[in-house]
């Protein structure tokens, strides 16, 4: 063993000689948190078509809304359904639950999780139709409804130049941000915004919905990946198969091994501050895998106040815009809208193994990466 | 998965970020050569790190965790370069060992050894840098590539036999790989 640990070592010397020279100083933590921001809030843009014709309809919006110019947006007028049809595309947003406008900001980025939309608004509303039945089949009652983020880029309300300043100042790469966090002094935009999400300025992301069942509200998340990709195949197998959902804590099998099968993990303690996990991994044996996620709060209703970017979990000040309910901590209270043993019969239902096909031939179907992510948005006014 | 880090976890990952990103750079540039190259396969180790961060920080070892994801990243972006990089590479290794040859011997080792390991193929190159640099066990290697710790020893074994051939005296031999390459149960 000693010959064979001093061979082992002579390797590493070898190796560590090729880096000698060679010095790693750039730091690319900022880059890979706004790759993170934008793949998160900012990649439902759709083609460059529905994008200028957005901007058109912000442009109009221009001439007709007071501009903030000195910080602080004024109030303007909801904008109404009608106008959310103004993007060119025929959908009802307030009758169909699904989306108004999904938009791909940065047409020529590749999303390793969860994927750009098409091509086809129809084709993205299909899947997300497609997923309200399957869950409306087991839950009649249950809502779902698509989560937004506001493109501030996109807000004909706000003073573009002023906005370009406030962050140019916070780093560069906030600076191409599409959904950097809210100035303080746009407090106001930022709560019209929320309390608005027909307006053009929201976008949606097509992987995360606000599930509402007479249970609670909570959001809920969808990601997909081919087989072979993921790091690791552990989470479709239970460590220590349990079947009790009394339990707080477990893991539940899921489906079966001819269709899409995998594991229930969940950690359900709702007292504030604890770790709450209720996920779903599924494979279908023929090298798709999905993720589904439930957080157990509803993030789309709680709100902070702007904060410059700071958050301090201790002191944080949650509003929740519909209940008017006040919280401080880390994470608002968790309202979750199913329990385990009625996730693992949705996952189990015929009827969603049904949509999981369908989800991963809509996931294959995606535009891939042709670009760099840290490329400037193009879609990104000039002012 | 997109959307659902807390401000929390997206510090928590960014602290370990900014921590590892210099090592992660560093098994980078041995797995691809460049230092370019082994930066944008950092950062996108870590967008994918972060897209995963959920899952990574419950693993027993989120280091392991990284380089499998830094490992993934390397062998899809190898997958789709394969052929442009050989053709590229078989014009390098031939200047190398020209330009190499004017500046001593450590610094001929060092370009030859980095050309050499260019001429292995994209796996067995992830075994030796994970194997010697990393320093991680047969079987831990195996778990990080996903696959048997015979396929690592037999990987291993090859690809010095090929390192030794390519640079001859300057590289010895090593015992390891004639101790890896026997049927023993322990990877170290």
């Amino acid at each position: 063993m000693e010959t064979e640990h001093s061979a082992n070592d002579r390797m590493h010397r070898l190796l560590a000689g090729v880096l000698d020279d060679v010095e790693f100083d750039t730091d690319v933590v900022p880059d890979v948190l706004a790759g993170y921001d934008r793949g998160v809030k900012a990649r439902r843009y759709r083609v460059a078509g529905t994008a200028v014709a957005v901007l058109a309809v912000a442009a109009t919006a221009v001439s007709v809304l007071p501009r903030s110019g000195h910080g602080s947006p004024g109030p303007t007028a909801p904008t109404t359904p009608t106008a959310a049809k103004r993007t060119g595309q025929d959908l009802d947003f307030q009758n169909s639950g699904c989306h108004q406008h999904w938009v791909r900001s940065y047409t020529n980025i590749k999303y390793g999780d969860g994927g750009p939309v098409s091509d086809h608004l129809a084709t993205d509303d299909a899947n997300c139709r497609a997923l309200t039945t399957a869950l409306r089949s087991v839950f009649p009652d249950a809502t779902l409804t698509p989560r937004y983020s506001a493109n501030l880029h996109l807000d004909p309300r706000i003073d573009q130049e002023q906005l370009k300043q406030y962050l140019s100042k916070l780093s560069p790469s906030a600076a191409h941000s599409p959904m950097p966090v809210f100035p303080p002094q746009l407090a106001a935009e930022s709560e019209y915004l929320a309390t608005h999400p027909e307006d053009p300025a929201n976008v949606a992301d097509p992987s995360t919905y606000t599930l509402i069942t007479p249970a609670g509200r909570e959001r809920v998340a969808l990601a997909y990946s081919a087989e072979a990709a993921m790091p690791a195949g552990s989470d479709l197998k239970c460590a220590k198969a349990s079947a009790d959902f009394n339990a707080s804590s477990g893991c539940v099998p899921l489906g079966s091994a001819d269709g899409w099968h995998g594991a229930l993990h969940f950690n359900v303690d709702a007292s504030p501050g604890a770790a709450y996990r209720m996920e779903a991994s599924l494979a279908d044996g023929h090298g798709h895998y999905v993720t589904l996620t439930a957080s157990g709060v509803d993030t789309d209703a709680w709100r902070l106040p702007a904060a410059g970017g700071t958050f301090d979990p201790k002191t944080a000040r949650w509003t929740n815009r519909l209940t008017g309910q006040q919280y401080v901590g880390g994470q608002p209270p968790k309202t979750p809208a199913l329990n385990a043993e009625q996730y693992a019969r949705l996952y189990n239902s015929k009827a969603f193994q049904s949509f999981l096909n369908q989800y991963a031939s809509y996931q294959q179907s995606l535009p891939t990466m042709q670009g760099s992510p840290t490329s400037t948005p193009p879609w990104v006014p000039a002012g | 998965m997109i959307g659902r880090h807390t401000p929390e976890e997206l510090a928590d990952f960014a602290e370990f970020a900014r921590v590892r990103q210099r090592h992660l750079m560093r098994t980078a540039y041995l797995l691809c050569g460049d230092k370019q190259t082994a930066q944008d396969l950092t950062q996108t180790a870590l967008l994918n790190l972060c897209r995963a961060w959920h899952r990574a920080r419950r693993a027993d070892d989120v280091d392991a965790y990284a380089h499998r994801v830094l490992i993934n990243a390397y062998l899809n972006a190898q997958r789709k370069a394969h052929r442009e990089r050989k053709a590229l590479w078989d014009k390098a290794w031939e200047a190398g060992f020209e330009q190499a040859s004017d500046e001593g011997p450590g610094a001929d080792l060092r370009l030859s050894l980095l050309a050499a390991l260019d001429r292995l193929p994209p796996k067995s190159r992830a075994v030796i840098v994970l194997r010697y640099w990393e320093d991680l066990s047969v079987e831990a290697t195996a778990a990080a590539l996903g696959c048997s710790p015979g396929n690592v020893k037999s990987q291993s074994s090859r690809a010095l036999a090929k390192l030794r051939a390519l640079l001859g005296d300057g590289f010895g031999t090593l015992e390891s790989e004639r101790m890896e390459s026997m049927e023993t149960p322990h990877g170290n």
